[in-house]
């Protein structure tokens, strides 16, 4: 368990990495999109319970909601961008991915469907608490969420209905801080943030299962 | 039709679902619980033991200018800038153009935090001893003398020569404290492995170790915590180290003006009489200005800035002008509120202040009741913590660097250049 030193550099990698992830995907995804001939606009809403276990004895049941944009770039496949809202008790956080959505149509009006999101769920919705000295803040993590389940046409086709089951691995991590005075930060070499004496750093990973309802049209 | 679209994309949507499905699954459900860890992080100092020997046996190495990480004293001499790196050595900075400062030199000095130059000789400290370098020629430094163990306030134990000073350092453990919103996050592993930084980020701290120079009348005075030690430097070259005096406790800074020494503690300022230059002695202790309060003097008044903040607790953001004419006793005229005043500089007429971040102010301070009608500009991007008005060029630190400013036109600071710094000053 001796990787605290990786884990320190948060204020450098974290983000960047992500943020360098997504605009690959998204790159890729343009470029699929624009194969296609003529895009149709999809929205996918979901709701749903997340039901995960925080440690050996606790469960824990949080809300989700999400909304996906994106194009049906042929029968099959589903591109688009989603943002939500995952309330973790005592943490909103404010998932903001790239979507993909495979659907096996067979022309019937029920088809089996599997959805990937990828992206990051951001602490934007977190305040920055600054007492004196102190200072507290949240940061976003990785998110990842595959899902399986089935659509449902309405009768005019126009519409679906989805239910799936699927998988979310969300990061977070907590900071809690002390700014230190004098005039010069020295020398924590990207260990601490500028002007801070010290922080405590807490990282989480919520491995949560969803049951997702949701409307496409 | 959709079996021949379906050829062009990725082979996994061809997969029967189940199989994609169990995949999903193997992937996915070893993960089931929350994983939550927590670090500490933070900094500290830790003494170290060291011996002179293994200093005073390796050379000093005059190498090639390099970048400025953490600056320490800035000393003006001639077209050259001396600078500080504490702990470190001296930047030596050829300014001849302060458009366009080169580094020229570092002086590698363990040990150093302070430095003085008299008559082309360069004053600076290694832990316990003092060293005397030529500069008359900067391209070309030499050192031709170590006074050894003057500062012996800093040795554990004499016989061997092992002194002790403390290293600042950026700790990491695993932490089992949880912050616990979610249901407690319980299992409280209290294994504590420490693990110091290993790997790089370390430096020498000033913790007990600060020494403070100033040159007067062909004496060399050097003060730390609790002692000011007086050298004779008459003839340049080899100063001698005459005696020392008990000052009491938190010494921090020394300056020198009209014949008297101005030393300040954290308590208050000890104004030494030095026209006996060999033997200073004690005038007066003023117990209203703290060392962490910035001063400046001219014949009649002193400006001194007070700040509200952490480290010396004044609880008050002001520039208060003194009347310093009777030295025995000093009586403040006017408290100027300020929004986060740092270092100053007087330059003639014109006072120059820092105020953090708050920017960069000049006054016009010739009628000392009026000097905030007469604030000439307020550069409020300038970030600055300390200000000192060269011969040529206002040289103004702050978290950007050293930064000079042309003020030959006291109404208008024109920028000139900044160096940069490796490890930005936080204001």
């Amino acid at each position: 368990m001796d990787n605290s030193f990786e884990r320190g550099l948060f204020f450098q990698v974290k983000n960047p990495m992500v943020r360098y992830f997504i605009l690959t995907i998204f790159v890729v995804f343009i470029a699929f999109g624009a194969q296609s001939q003529s895009p149709v606009y999809v929205n996918h809403t979901e709701i749903g319970p997340m039901f995960g276990k925080s440690n050996d004895y606790d469960y824990r049941v949080n809300f989700s909601i999400q909304t996906f944009n994106g194009v049906k770039i042929n029968p099959n496949h589903e591109v688009g961008f989603l943002v939500g809202l995952d309330t973790y008790s005592g943490l909103n956080l404010m998932p903001v991915a790239l979507g993909w959505r495979g659907i096996r149509e067979k022309g019937k009006r029920t088809s089996p469907y599997l959805s990937l999101d990828l992206g990051y769920g951001s602490a934007l919705l977190e305040k920055r608490d600054r007492q004196g000295q102190r200072e507290s803040w949240y940061e976003g993590g990785s998110l990842f969420s595959p899902a399986i389940g089935l659509r449902r046409k309405s009768r005019g086709g126009k519409s679906a209905f989805s239910w799936s089951l699927g998988f979310k691995r969300q990061g977070a991590s907590f900071y809690e801080g002390v700014r230190g005075g004098g005039l010069s930060t020295g020398f924590s070499e990207g260990r601490l943030p500028p002007g801070f004496i010290s922080v405590r750093e807490e990282n989480y990973v919520f491995n949560s299962l969803l049951l997702k309802w949701g409307l496409v049209f | 039709m959709p079996q021949t679209m379906k050829k062009t994309l990725l082979p996994l949507f061809n997969w029967p679902l189940g199989i994609v499905f169990s995949l999903m699954l193997i992937l996915t459900l070893p993960s089931c619980q929350d994983q939550v860890d927590s670090t500490y992080t933070y900094r500290t100092q830790y003494p170290v033991f060291m011996q002179m020997s293994t200093f005073r046996e390796a050379d000093i190495i005059i190498g090639p200018g390099k970048q400025l990480e953490n600056p320490g004293k800035i000393y003006i001499y001639g077209d050259f800038l001396l600078i500080n790196e504490p702990q470190k050595g001296i930047h030596v900075i050829d300014n001849t153009n302060p458009s366009n400062p080169i580094g020229m030199n570092f002086i590698n000095i363990p040990g150093n935090v302070d430095l003085a130059v008299n008559a082309n000789i360069l004053y600076a400290d290694s832990y316990v001893d003092l060293l005397a370098f030529d500069i008359t020629n900067p391209r070309d430094i030499k050192k031709i003398k170590r006074v050894e163990d003057v500062f012996e306030h800093m040795y554990t134990d004499l016989a061997t020569s092992t002194f002790m000073t403390f290293k600042d350092t950026v700790m990491t453990y695993e932490s089992g404290f949880m912050r616990g919103w979610g249901g407690g996050w319980g299992a409280m592993n209290d294994s504590r492995a420490f693990s110091s930084s290993s790997g790089g980020g370390e430096s020498y701290g000033q913790g007990g170790s600060m020494a403070r120079f100033t040159l007067m009348s062909g004496h060399l005075y050097a003060v730390d915590e609790t002692k000011l030690r007086v050298f004779d430097v008459q003839t340049a070259t080899d100063p001698k180290y005459l005696e020392n005096f008990q000052l009491g406790w938190g010494i921090e800074t020394i300056f020198p003006f009209k014949g008297n020494l101005f030393i300040g503690s954290t308590t208050g300022m000890h104004i030494y009489d030095a026209s006996v230059p060999s033997k200073p002695k004690l005038m007066s202790v003023y117990a209203h200005l703290t060392a962490c309060d910035p001063v400046v003097v001219n014949d009649q008044y002193a400006f001194v800035t007070l700040r509200s903040g952490m480290t010396c607790r004044q609880g008050v953001d002001q520039l208060q002008v003194l009347d310093i004419t009777d030295l025995y006793n000093p009586q403040l005229l006017k408290a100027y509120p300020m929004e986060n005043p740092h270092g100053l500089a007087l330059s003639g007429d014109y006072l120059y202040l820092a105020e953090g971040n708050s920017g960069l102010k000049s006054f016009q301070v010739a009628d000392v009741f009026k000097i905030a009608e007469n604030q000439l500009e307020h550069l409020r991007s300038m970030k600055s913590v300390d200000i000192i008005p060269g011969p040529k060029s206002l040289i103004v630190i702050g978290p950007d660097g050293v930064c000079q400013f042309d003020y030959s036109n006291p109404k208008k600071l024109k920028s000139l250049s900044c160096i940069q710094v490796k490890n930005q000053i936080v204001v």
